[in-house]
């Protein structure tokens, strides 16, 4: 998957449907392939709606439920709209012992958002996490692919405004 | 601390995560030995008789486990290898899988050369980006090098090996549930019988290890058995990666031989308690473990003697916890844990994990009634014995353990009385899940 995240759309590319069809031939099941195929969904419509994940079904030619089952189960995937930047914070044991609070609420206020939502120009999207397997850099935090840590609320200005540009 | 290295030998070596300067540290010599000199059940004896056990937790004998399905008449056969890292308080095969992922590779090889496989998968959380990019680089190396694939060094064994992205799951990590994430469907836990090695991936024999255990075996092979049994207790050998964190000076990893002191791996390698803090509580599995308080420093860490004090190795992750920190905050934060992670599957964790955090959140407003911490051992013992998997029966663990020797702080919750050691207060961003 690729960052920045898309902005939001509501149907799969004929490029992606081809990638798709691919994908399919490269795996011994096609429920074998759903959890590569839902991220490669993901990445062009930026999160799995009910309209993207219907197309999707009848590319996969399977039961729209079994779909949504799997799509809501994982916490990697979004059915609502996210920011193209997905800013991770962990917020267990470890994390919350070295500060890890005092960090979301430093990107909270930066960001003029609460724990939990998107800015309202879709860049960001702020989510407290479960563990990052980063516990000796406490506290941690991820934004898209790149795990960062031990941060301070004072370093969160600067790293945010790398992704703002 | 100058014992031999398994898992992270050569780990500061610059590049080492490149296929020639890992053949350059000696690195696929192991493999080269079991496919040009050795039988399968010649494997499989080196490493039982290492006594190597699985690192993920559950301490199964890695060299039975290979043997059992080595047994298996059915075929194809799987070597799976469990990249689900995420108890909070792991992060040992992190290093692994970014700095020496041909280690992984070689351990995989030999375990699928012992169990008569030709194809295998890493399976590794979501989160863990980079170490897909890695792995899949390493993979294409070893491809292109004849180490991966068809006739491997000419000896005519066939090894394919690829990598699977989950999708965010704590229970991923469980091993049915691994499998089920696997196979593309939600991570919910099989019921067992049949295991893994008769019947796993695709309900064909699978062997399923931890990346740190793979991580074990091409050093084993090379030094032999007998110098790796030497090394660690009377129950378990060779080495381990201790994780330690929280509230110490030094966190890491570090790769000891089993039985070092609680006293030991805080202050001779994590570098004493942080700022020079008094010592509270340690949880030495991760968040699925009974806290040890300081009566227990001069406990030798291993499984076994973990266990006989109460608690659990699990995957040795070790946070610390200092003096001035609110006992039922940190058994809130790992009971949210749970509730969040909880597969939803069985009644007595979907709703023992919710109503525990309910009750905790009532104390920490000043809301709640002192029976309520009755309440909670009693949701404690229904989930213990009637879960449907580890993750469930665990999920107690921390909490229980916290009232066992914090009972007055817990009171004191109820009792409207203020708490003012760290998250004594009320969350100030809420709840959020």
């Amino acid at each position: 998957m690729t960052y920045p995240l898309a902005a939001p759309s509501n149907t799969i590319s004929p490029a992606t449907r081809e990638r798709l069809l691919r994908l399919l031939a490269e795996y011994p099941s096609k429920p074998a392939a759903l959890l590569t195929a839902l991220y490669l969904v993901q990445a062009e419509c930026n999160h799995l709606n009910e309209a993207v994940l219907t197309e999707f079904a009848d590319i996969m030619e399977m039961p729209k439920s079994v779909i949504y089952e799997v799509t809501t189960f994982y916490s990697l995937y979004s059915t609502k709209p996210v920011g193209r930047n997905i800013i991770m914070v962990c917020q267990n044991l470890c994390c919350f012992l070295r500060g890890s609070d005092e960090v979301v609420m430093a990107i909270a206020r930066e960001l003029g958002i609460k724990p939990g939502e998107t800015t309202p120009d879709g860049k960001f999207t702020l989510r407290p996490v479960e563990c990052l397997a980063a516990c000796e850099r406490a506290p941690a935090i991820q934004i898209n692919d790149k795990l960062m840590g031990p941060v301070s609320p004072a370093d969160i200005p600067g790293i945010l405004a790398e992704y703002r540009r | 601390m100058s014992a031999p290295r398994y898992i992270y030998r050569d780990l500061e070596t610059p590049g080492i995560e490149r296929l020639e300067v890992y053949r350059a540290a000696g690195g696929y010599q192991a493999l080269e030995k079991v496919l040009r000199t050795m039988t399968p059940p010649e494997v499989v004896e080196v490493v039982k008789a290492a006594r190597l056990v699985g690192r993920g937790g559950a301490g199964f004998p890695t060299g039975l486990k290979w043997e059992l399905v080595a047994r298996e008449p059915l075929t194809p056969k799987f070597v799976v290898a469990n990249a689900e890292e995420g108890e909070p308080g792991t992060f040992k095969d992190l290093p692994i899988l970014t700095r020496i992922p041909h280690r992984l590779i070689e351990g995989m090889l030999i375990g699928a050369f012992a169990v008569g496989a030709h194809e295998g998968v890493i399976v590794c959380r979501g989160e863990f980006m980079e170490p897909q990019r890695i792995l899949r680089q390493a993979i294409a190396e070893a491809e292109a090098a004849g180490l991966l694939g068809e006739n491997i060094l000419g000896t005519g064994f066939s090894f394919k090996l690829w990598v699977y992205r989950t999708a965010g799951a704590y229970i991923c990590g469980e091993e049915t549930s691994l499998l089920e994430a696997l196979e593309g469907k939600p991570g919910m836990p099989r019921i067992r019988p049949p295991f893994p090695v008769n019947a796993g991936l695709w309900a064909r024999p699978t062997a399923l290890n931890n990346v740190e255990t793979f991580a074990n075996v091409p050093g084993i092979i090379l030094g032999g058995a007998a110098p790796y049994a030497a090394l660690g207790t009377e129950k378990n050998s060779g080495t381990k990666g201790y994780c330690i964190s929280g509230h110490v000076n030094k966190p890491g990893v570090y790769e000891i031989p089993f039985g070092v002191t609680l006293r030991s791996l805080i202050n001779d390698y994590a570098g004493g308690i942080l700022d020079g803090r008094a010592f509270k509580a340690v949880f030495p599995g991760g968040a699925s473990s009974s806290c040890l308080t300081a009566e227990h420093m001069d406990l030798p860490l291993d499984f076994h003697h973990v266990a006989q004090a109460g608690s659990m190795l699990g995957s040795a992750a070790f946070m610390v916890v200092a003096e001035g920190v609110c006992m039922v905050e940190v058994a809130l934060r790992l009971a949210r844990f749970f509730r969040h992670e909880s597969c939803g599957k069985c009644i007595p964790c979907r709703d023992g994990t919710y109503q525990i955090v309910r009750l905790l959140e009532r104390m920490k407003r000043g809301e709640g009634v002192a029976c309520e911490i009755d309440d909670i051992v009693d949701l404690a013992s229904v989930m213990q014995k009637a879960a449907f998997c580890g993750l469930g029966q665990a999920a107690p663990n921390p909490v229980l353990s916290c009232i066992r020797h914090f009972r007055s702080e817990f009171e004191d919750h109820c009792a409207g009385k203020p708490c003012s050691m760290l998250g004594g207060g009320e969350n100030p961003y809420g709840n959020h899940h």
